[in-house]
C-alpha cells in the first residue's frame, strides 16, 4: 500500500462526505494521487488500446484504420487484452451490519464503499463492471433498471457494462441495500455460474463469516470455470482481536443465540478458533488460487484498490 | 395520626408490582452486545434472563409515586383529632308538615332541636332530617354547631305530605354513617295515627332502642275545622250554565261552630254559619250558581272557627275551565237524537254535522284534521264497511265514539268482538218487552257526577227496554238495568275514547229520549268524550303535574305562575307534555305557554286531606316495634355505605383533590420523560 495514500486516509472525512459516490470517488482519486505514476499505463484505461505490431502477431487484430491513417502497423490490444468482465459480488448478511466499539462504520459501509471503489476505478477504465448482491425484500426495483436488470427471485444481477451511468445503476443498488438474513455466501456463490457466463474476474466482497465448507464447492466451481477470484475480506477490529474486556451477554447478529461471555476468560480461545477459522480459508483460496485480502473496518479503504490493481497485473 | 376511610383501597398498593415489574423485566439492552463471532464461542453459556436490575430510576419512582397517590386518594385518608372521638351520635326528625302546625308545634320543636345542639358536647354528632314530600337532610354531621344552628332556624313549615317512616328510614341511613358510641334518632311529631300507620308492612330495620319519643301529646286530638274534596263542574240546565260545587267541611276535636265562605271569581257565592253536632264529624256541602262558560271559574272555599288549631287547611281552592263548543259528527236515524242535538237545543255546546251514510266514502277520504271531536253512530250502520272504518279512524285519531247498539246483526258481532265484547245469550229480543227502569249508575263515572246533585237532574223514572246482552273484557260497564244488565259501557280503543249503549234512541227501546234528563245525559257524555287534554288539574303540594300541550301548538317550555308572579318554568318534551312541581303553598296557579302572557291551564294546590285530621297517639305506636329488629345483632349497613359522614368531611375534598391531581401530575411527567427519552 502506498504510503501517501495511507497518510491521505481520514475516516472523518470519508464519514462526512454524503453519498457513496462521493466516498467511492474520494477513495479512489485519493489511491490515485498517491500514485507516483499511472497504474494503468499499459492498460486500456486510457484507451490506449494499441501496441506495435511484433512480427508473429494475429494479423487479423490489426488496426488497418490506423494502419491507413498513420502508415504505422499497430495491433488492437484493447480488443484483446481488455475484454474482461468484471463482477463486483456484495455479500449483504446480517453480520455485515456489524459496527464494533472503535470502528468509524460497519462493515457494509465499509463494503459499499469498498465496492463502489472498485466498480468507480473499472469503469474509470472503461472496463465492464457488473455487480450481483442478495436482494432485500423491501426494495423496490428503480426506474430504468427494468431492461438491464435480470430479476431473480434471490439475487440482484446488475449485468456488467462499461457505460457511464452504469455507475450509477451501481450506486443505486449498493446505496440501496442493508445487511439482512443469515450466511447468504453460498447462495451468491451458487448462483454465479449460471449469472455470469463468461470468463470473468469476480471481485468477492466478504466478512467470509460463513462456514468454508458450504463455499467451498462453489468457489472450486469458479476456478474451475476459469473466473478469476480476488476475495475482499472485510472484517471489524473487534472480530480481528476481540477487544472486549467486561462480562457480557453476547448476541450472535444472525442466530439471535444469546451467551454469557466473560472475555478475558475466552479471548485466547476465541483467537485460536478465528485464527484458525480464517486459515481454512486460506488454504482454500491458495488451493484454488484465489486472491485473498483482509480488510479491517478502520483501515483506509484505497487499500483494496492497490490490491486488486497488483493482482490485475497478475491476470492481465 | 393519620388513617384511612376506605382502609381496603390500600390493597390497590398491589398495582405498584406493576411498574417495579415492568422495571425488573426490562431487558438491560445496554448490557446485550451484538457480534458476529459467537461461533467460535458455542461451548460458552447460554445467557439467561438478565440480571434483574432496576433502570430507569425516575421513570419507575414516578410511576409508583402515581399509583401510590392514586390509591391513597381512594383511601380517603385523614388526620384524626381529638374532634373524631365521638361519643354520641344523634339525629332528629323534624316533623314540619302541616299537621304539625297545630299550636306552632313545629316551632316548639325547633327551638328543642337549638336547644339540643346548644348543649351538645364537642364529641357529640348531631343530624337533622326533615320531613316532606320526601325526606331531606337539613345538618349533616359534618356541620359545625353554628352551622346545624343555622340550618334547623331556616327549617320551613310544609303543606306537602310526608311520612314518618320514610323520615327515619333516612336518620337511621344518616346515623349508620356515624361514629358515636351510642346513637339514637328522635323523632319530633305530633304523633298523628295517619302519619304514622302508612306503610304499616315495613319490615324492622331499627336497632332496638335506636328511636327515642321524647315527648307526646296529651290529647287523643286537636280542634280543627278543614275543607276536603272539592269537586265542580259545569253544568247545563236548560239555557242556563251553572257551575256545581261539592266539597266536605269536616271537623276534629270539640269545636262545633264556622262559619263557611264560598267565593268564585272574586264573588261571593255563600257566606253562613253551620254547626256540628257532637256526633257529626263531617257534612258537605253542596252548591250551584251561574258562570258564564266561556270564562275560567276560580273559586275557593274557606272555613273559620274559634279554637281551630290549624288555621291553615281551613280553605281549599278550585278552577273550571270554560267552556268551547264541540263538533259531534252524527250517523244515525234517531230523531230524537237529531233534536237533542238540534242548534235550538245544542247552540253553544255543540254543532253536529250529519254524516249522508251513502258517501261514507268521502269521509274515509278526508284527513283526520277535519274529524269532529266525537263521532255518534247508530249500530245499524256499522254494518257498513265504510261505517266501520270511520270509527276505527276515529279511534285512531284520538276521537271520542258513541256507539249505540241497540240491535246485533251479524255484521257488528264481529265489529264488537274487535272492541273487546262478546255477546252474551238473549233471553229476549232487543228492544222488545216492557221498559224498566235503571237500576245504577257509577257514581264515580264523570258522565254521571252530575246526577250525584239531585237539583241537576233524576235518571230514577228513566226506562230501558231489553237491551243488548254484552260482556266486555275491557270496557267498564257505568250504567245498569233492573235486572243488572249492563246499558252503558265506558272503554278506550287506540287513541280514542268510546261510550256503547245496548239500546237504541228510539222509543220502543228507551223513554228517556222524551226524558228531560235527556239532553243532559247527552252533553255529559259528550264533554266526557271529548278528546282535548283536561285544562285545570287539582294536585297536592310537592306532587308533580304532567301537563298535557296540545301537539298542534309548538310549545317548548311552559310557566307557572301566580298571581302574576313566575313560579317555575318545565320544558316540554317530544310528546307535548310537560313536568311541574307543585309549589308548596296552596292556591290558584296559572300555566302559560312560553312567553305568551294568556293563561292556557290552571292548577289548584290544596294540601293532602289527610293533614288536617289531628287525632294522635297518646302513647309510642304500635308501628314503632314493627320497625325495630328483635335481636341484639347490628342492623346491617347497607351495602357500600360504610364511610363515616363526619369522617367524610374530616378528609375534606382538599386532601383528595390534591392527593388525585399530584398523580395524575406525575403519570404526565412520566409520559414527558418517556417521550423525550424516545426523541433523544
Amino acid at each position: 500500500m502506498n504510503e501517501t495514500a495511507r497518510r491521505q486516509f481520514d475516516p472523518e472525512t470519508l464519514k462526512a462526505l454524503a453519498g457513496l459516490q462521493f466516498r467511492a470517488r474520494y477513495v479512489v482519486e485519493g489511491f490515485l494521487s498517491g500514485m507516483h505514476e499511472s497504474p494503468f499505463h499499459g492498460y486500456s484505461i486510457e484507451f490506449n488500446d494499441y501496441r506495435n505490431y511484433q512480427p508473429g502477431d494475429d494479423l487479423r487484430h490489426l488496426d488497418w484504420r490506423y494502419y491507413a491513417r498513420a502508415d504505422k502497423l499497430c495491433i488492437k490490444r484493447y480488443e484483446q487484452e481488455t475484454n474482461l468482465q468484471f463482477h463486483v459480488i456484495a455479500d449483504t448478511s446480517r453480520s455485515m451490519g456489524y459496527r464494533g466499539t472503535s470502528a468509524w462504520c460497519s462493515k457494509i459501509d465499509y463494503a459499499k464503499i469498498v465496492a463502489a471503489s472498485l466498480c468507480w476505478l473499472l469503469l474509470k477504465q472503461k472496463d465492464m463492471t457488473g455487480l450481483l448482491l442478495q436482494e432485500d425484500d423491501a426494495r423496490k426495483p428503480q426506474a430504468g433498471e427494468a431492461s438491464r436488470v435480470q430479476r431473480d427471485p434471490q439475487l440482484h444481477f446488475l449485468k456488467p457494462s462499461q457505460k457511464p451511468s452504469q455507475f450509477g445503476h451501481i450506486l443505486g443498488q449498493l446505496e440501496t441495500v442493508e445487511p439482512a438474513g443469515g450466511p447468504c455466501l453460498a447462495t451468491l456463490l451458487n448462483n454465479t455460474p449460471r449469472l455470469i457466463r463468461r470468463r470473468s474476474v469476480i471481485l468477492l466482497v466478504s466478512d467470509l463469516l460463513d462456514p468454508a465448507d458450504e463455499v467451498q464447492d462453489q468457489l472450486k466451481q469458479l476456478h474451475f470455470l476459469g473466473h478469476e477470484v480476488i476475495v475482499f475480506q472485510v472484517l471489524d477490529r473487534d472480530e480481528l482481536e476481540f477487544p472486549f474486556e467486561k462480562d457480557r451477554i453476547f448476541e450472535d447478529l444472525e442466530s439471535g443465540v444469546r451467551r454469557r461471555i466473560r472475555p478475558e476468560q475466552v479471548r485466547q480461545q476465541y483467537l485460536e478458533r478465528f485464527n484458525a477459522f480464517q486459515d481454512t480459508y486460506r488454504n482454500l483460496f491458495r488451493a484454488l488460487e484465489i486472491h485473498h485480502l483482509v480488510l479491517p473496518s478502520d483501515e483506509d479503504p484505497g487499500r483494496a484498490l492497490a490490491f486488486f490493481l497488483s493482482q490485475r497485473q497478475a491476470f492481465a | 395520626m393519620i388513617n384511612f376511610l376506605n382502609p381496603w383501597f390500600l390493597l390497590g398498593l398491589v398495582a405498584v408490582g406493576a411498574p417495579v415489574w415492568l422495571h425488573l423485566r426490562r431487558k438491560d439492552r445496554e448490557k446485550v452486545v451484538p457480534f458476529t463471532g459467537l461461533r467460535f464461542l458455542e461451548d460458552q453459556p447460554m445467557a439467561k434472563a438478565p440480571p434483574l436490575t432496576l433502570k430507569n430510576i425516575v421513570l419507575f419512582l414516578l410511576r409508583v409515586l402515581a399509583l401510590a397517590l392514586l390509591v391513597a386518594a381512594f383511601a380517603r385518608p385523614y388526620f384524626e383529632t381529638a374532634s373524631m372521638a365521638a361519643t354520641s351520635s344523634r339525629v332528629f326528625v323534624i316533623d314540619n308538615t302541616l299537621s304539625r302546625q297545630a299550636e306552632n308545634g313545629l316551632e316548639h320543636d325547633k327551638q328543642y332541636v337549638l336547644d339540643q345542639i346548644a348543649g351538645a358536647g364537642a364529641h357529640e354528632q348531631i343530624g337533622v332530617v326533615v320531613l316532606g314530600s320526601e325526606p331531606r337532610v337539613v345538618v349533616n354531621f359534618g356541620d359545625s354547631p353554628q352551622q346545624a344552628r343555622e340550618k334547623v332556624q331556616a327549617v320551613q313549615p310544609t303543606t306537602e305530605r310526608g311520612t314518618i317512616l320514610s323520615a327515619v328510614r333516612q336518620a337511621d341511613f344518616l346515623l349508620k354513617q356515624s361514629i358515636g358510641e351510642t346513637k339514637r334518632i328522635i323523632v319530633l311529631s305530633d304523633f298523628q295515627k295517619n302519619q304514622w300507620t302508612e306503610d304499616a308492612n315495613a319490615p324492622p330495620f331499627l336497632a332496638p332502642g335506636e328511636v327515642k319519643l321524647p315527648s307526646l301529646p296529651i290529647a287523643a286530638a286537636r280542634s280543627n275545622f278543614y275543607v276536603a274534596e272539592p269537586r265542580v263542574q259545569r253544568v247545563f240546565i236548560g239555557e242556563g250554565a251553572l257551575i256545581q260545587f261539592t266539597a266536605v267541611i269536616g271537623r276534629t276535636g270539640d269545636i262545633n261552630k264556622a262559619v263557611v265562605s264560598l267565593t268564585s271569581n272574586g264573588r261571593e257565592i255563600l257566606h253562613r254559619p253551620i254547626g256540628l253536632d257532637a256526633k257529626t264529624d263531617k257534612i258537605s256541602v253542596i252548591t250551584q250558581w251561574e258562570a258564564d262558560p266561556a270564562a275560567w271559574m276560580q273559586g275557593s272555599l274557606s272555613v273559620t272557627a274559634d279554637g281551630d288549631t290549624l288555621p291553615q287547611d281551613n280553605a281549599c281552592y278550585f278552577t273550571v275551565p270554560p267552556i268551547t263548543e264541540g263538533r259531534v259528527a252524527l250517523l244515525s236515524d234517531s230523531v230524537y237524537l237529531q233534536t237533542a242535538l238540534s242548534g235550538p237545543v245544542a247552540h253553544g255546546h255543540w254543532k253536529v254535522e250529519t254524516l249522508n251514510p251513502t258517501k261514507l266514502v268521502d269521509a274515509n277520504i278526508a284527513s283526520p284534521d277535519t274529524f269532529a271531536d266525537i263521532l255518534m253512530v247508530d249500530g245499524d250502520y256499522l254494518q257498513s264497511a265504510q261505517a266501520r272504518m270511520l270509527v276505527d279512524r276515529y279511534f285512531t285519531a284520538g276521537r271520542g265514539v258513541f256507539i249505540m247498539a241497540g240491535r246485533l246483526p251479524t255484521l257488528l258481532t264481529g265489529f264488537l268482538e274487535k272492541l273487546g265484547f262478546d255477546p252474551l245469550p238473549q233471553l229476549a229480543a232487543p228492544g222488545t218487552g216492557t221498559l224498566s227502569p235503571i237500576r245504577y249508575f257509577s257514581p264515580d263515572s264523570p258522565v254521571f257526577k252530575p246526577f250525584l246533585v239531585p237539583d241537576f237532574c233524576s235518571l230514577v223514572d228513566v226506562r230501558v227496554g231489553e237491551p243488548v246482552h254484552l260482556s266486555a273484557r275491557e270496557a267498564k260497564p257505568i250504567l245498569f238495568g233492573q235486572h243488572g244488565d249492563a246499558l252503558l259501557f265506558d272503554g278506550t280503543k287506540d287513541n280514542g275514547r268510546f261510550l256503547l249503549t245496548t239500546f237504541g234512541f228510539d222509543r220502543k227501546q228507551t223513554d228517556w229520549v222524551v226524558h228531560p234528563s235527556f239532553v243532559p245525559f247527552l252533553d255529559s257524555a259528550l264533554q266526557y268524550l271529548r278528546p282535548q287534554a283536561p285544562l285545570n288539574a287539582t294536585l297536592e303540594p310537592g306532587e308533580i303535574w304532567l301537563v298535557q300541550i296540545p301537539p298542534e301548538l309548538s310549545v317548548k317550555t311552559v310557566v307557572l305562575s301566580r298571581d302574576g308572579q313566575e313560579i317555575s318554568r318545565a320544558a316540554v318534551n317530544a310528546d307535548h307534555r310537560a313536568l311541574v312541581r307543585v309549589p308548596d303553598q296552596p292556591g290558584i296557579y296559572g300555566l302559560a305557554y312560553d312567553q305568551a302572557p294568556q293563561v292556557r291551564q290552571m292548577l289548584a294546590v290544596n294540601p293532602s286531606e289527610r293533614e288536617s285530621e289531628l287525632t294522635y297517639f297518646t302513647s309510642e305506636p304500635d308501628i314503632l316495634k314493627a320497625w325495630t329488629q328483635s335481636d341484639t345483632k347490628k342492623p346491617a349497613t347497607q351495602a357500600g355505605l360504610a364511610i363515616p359522614a363526619s369522617l367524610m368531611a374530616a378528609s375534606n375534598s382538599n386532601i383528595w383533590w390534591g392527593l388525585v391531581l399530584t398523580g395524575v401530575a406525575a403519570l404526565l411527567f412520566e409520559m414527558i420523560v418517556l417521550y423525550w427519552r424516545g426523541h433523544a
